[in-house]
């Protein structure tokens, strides 16, 4: 066993992969460490003596004050977290982490040096978490965006769709708060596919959803139902609103060029229900109410709107 | 020590409520609005059978805040909420240092953000009781757990002599930003430090 002197903590202290200093009760610096040198640019002969807040003057917040007061009077640990605080000290990041971050993200730990009125304030440089936290989430929120969505339209997808409406239904009739469907399907798409190529069925698709979606409001989904189907929920709207949308989208479609077709080249066949207020019903049976119009629309003669209450 | 008298009841509930009122002020300055700390009750109660006091069910998750104590008052001291009220809590800082639409939940935030709130709760508190007794009393370094209330309070009482300790548990209400947030903070400590603290003033 080696004899530890002096030296070899002071050497310790100097070599410690975190920044280390002491303070005095007034912030006055005792012990800078090669750490902060590195880091800061600033050698130890420079700071000892003078006080922490006239080198970086943002030091010298409530926060820090506090914590340093409860180190050196009370003998209590002390914790200034990244997430509350950011950092202590200011050090330009110098290196690129894609972007977002300019100053190193620091944790910050207070502890009373025993026996004197020191406190051994250390800086965490935690930029590593910090990033990857970052990209995790990023990660996770693109993950979930795939799962409730349709990756060629954006459209939300089916899956999404029960789970709204079963969240929906919960409030429909006790809060008085209606939906309207429209069940789409455009006119002719597996002749258009076979005319014109895949690409072009796909590029319709898209073009299609994102005329649909010029005319949605905030609270309203689109659902990219099936194939060529598609489904448009109407929050808290009269079963004459829900009507008079279907056919401006319907129209909308009919006037829109879908190159290389000129205005006119695509239509849709819609089918419209209503979730009445008054009325709990199921979501399965809504949807096929609105599916039973559609059948109609198509059987009539297509490019036209079919709202429940039609009679076959 | 089986039970507070009122006297002493009141004695704590003052220096608790001093101690809780510096650390709304630490916090305040972190949500740059006002926070507001009080004790409304003190029960004097042992590890065995502390969980009387507290409203949980048997599988649901808590956040605790952990400071072992030595010098004039010797155990731990933990910070205890239940994880809406440290998710609530995490949110009401976060939103107001970074703003609402930049800031997205996680737990690493939040376990971050609830070692300082308990760190700063449990430091003012043990401080106001140091310096009641004139004597000095340390704070380890804070340690955070996520668990159910039986798997942490088995830990404790694992580390701590729970012959001759008892709890000392202080319900404490936190009001930021028209939320309202329930905690707990429990002193598991030697009875002689309890008398201690007893004794000086009373």
């Amino acid at each position: 066993m080696v004899e530890l002197g002096d030296d070899a903590f002071k050497w310790a202290f100097h070599q410690a992969p975190v920044g280390m200093m002491l303070l005095d009760s007034n912030c006055v610096i005792h012990s800078w460490n090669h750490w902060l040198e590195e880091k800061t640019g600033k050698q130890a002969e420079e700071v000892i003596g003078h006080a922490l807040s006239d080198l970086y003057p943002e030091s010298a917040n409530p926060r820090f004050v506090w914590a340093l007061e409860q180190v050196i009077q009370n003998n209590a640990q002390q914790v200034l977290s990244h997430a509350l605080n950011r950092y202590l000290i200011p050090i330009k990041l110098t290196y690129d982490h894609g972007g977002e971050l300019d100053n190193m993200p620091q944790q910050i730990y207070l502890a009373p040096i025993m026996g004197h009125k020191l406190a051994l304030v250390s800086i965490l440089d935690i930029t590593e978490n910090v990033v990857r936290a970052a990209a995790l989430m990023e990660i996770a929120q693109k993950l979930e965006q795939e799962s409730i969505r349709d990756p060629l339209t954006n459209a939300y997808n089916r899956r999404f769709m029960w789970e709204w409406l079963s969240q929906r239904k919960k409030v429909i009739v006790p809060r008085q708060r209606p939906v309207g469907c429209l069940l789409l399907d455009i006119d002719f798409f597996k002749k258009l596919n076979d005319n014109y190529g895949h690409v072009m069925g796909d590029n319709v698709l898209k073009r299609f959803a994102e005329v649909i979606d010029r005319s949605l409001r905030a609270d309203d989904i689109l659902v990219r139902y099936g194939g060529e189907e598609f489904v448009v929920l109407l929050s808290d709207v009269t079963f004459e609103m829900a009507v008079s949308a279907a056919e401006r989208i319907r129209a909308a479609i009919e006037n829109e060029a879908f190159s290389p077709l000129k205005a006119g080249g695509v239509t849709c066949s819609i089918g419209v229900s209503y979730w009445d207020p008054v009325v709990p019903r199921e979501a399965e049976e809504f949807i096929n109410e609105a599916d039973e119009k559609l059948y109609m629309s198509k059987e009539n003669g297509r490019n036209q709107v079919t709202p429940k209450g039609s009679e076959i | 020590m089986t039970y507070l008298s009122l006297e002493q009841t009141d004695h704590l509930t003052e220096l608790c409520n001093i101690g809780m009122g510096r650390a709304a002020k630490q916090l305040s300055g972190l949500l740059s609005d006002d926070i507001h700390m009080t004790v409304p009750s003190i029960e004097l109660t042992t590890l065995a059978e502390m969980h009387q006091f507290i409203n949980v069910k048997r599988d649901d998750e808590m956040v605790f805040v952990m400071q072992r104590l030595s010098g004039a008052l010797q155990g731990s001291v933990s910070l205890i909420f239940k994880s809406d009220s440290s998710e609530a809590l995490t949110d009401v800082l976060m939103t107001s240092m970074i703003g609402e639409e930049v800031y997205q939940h996680s737990l690493e935030i939040e376990k971050e953000a609830m070692i300082e709130v308990g760190n700063v709760i449990i430091s003012a508190s043990v401080g106001t009781l140091a310096n009641h007794l004139g004597e000095e009393v340390e704070l380890s370094v804070p340690a955070y757990h996520l668990s159910t209330f039986d798997v942490f309070m088995s830990s404790v009482s694992q580390e701590a002599d729970t012959e001759d300790t008892s709890v000392l548990l202080l319900s404490t209400e936190l009001s930021a930003k028209a939320n309202e947030i329930s905690g707990m903070l429990a002193f598991n400590i030697r009875n002689e430090s309890i008398e201690r603290l007893l004794r000086v003033g009373a």
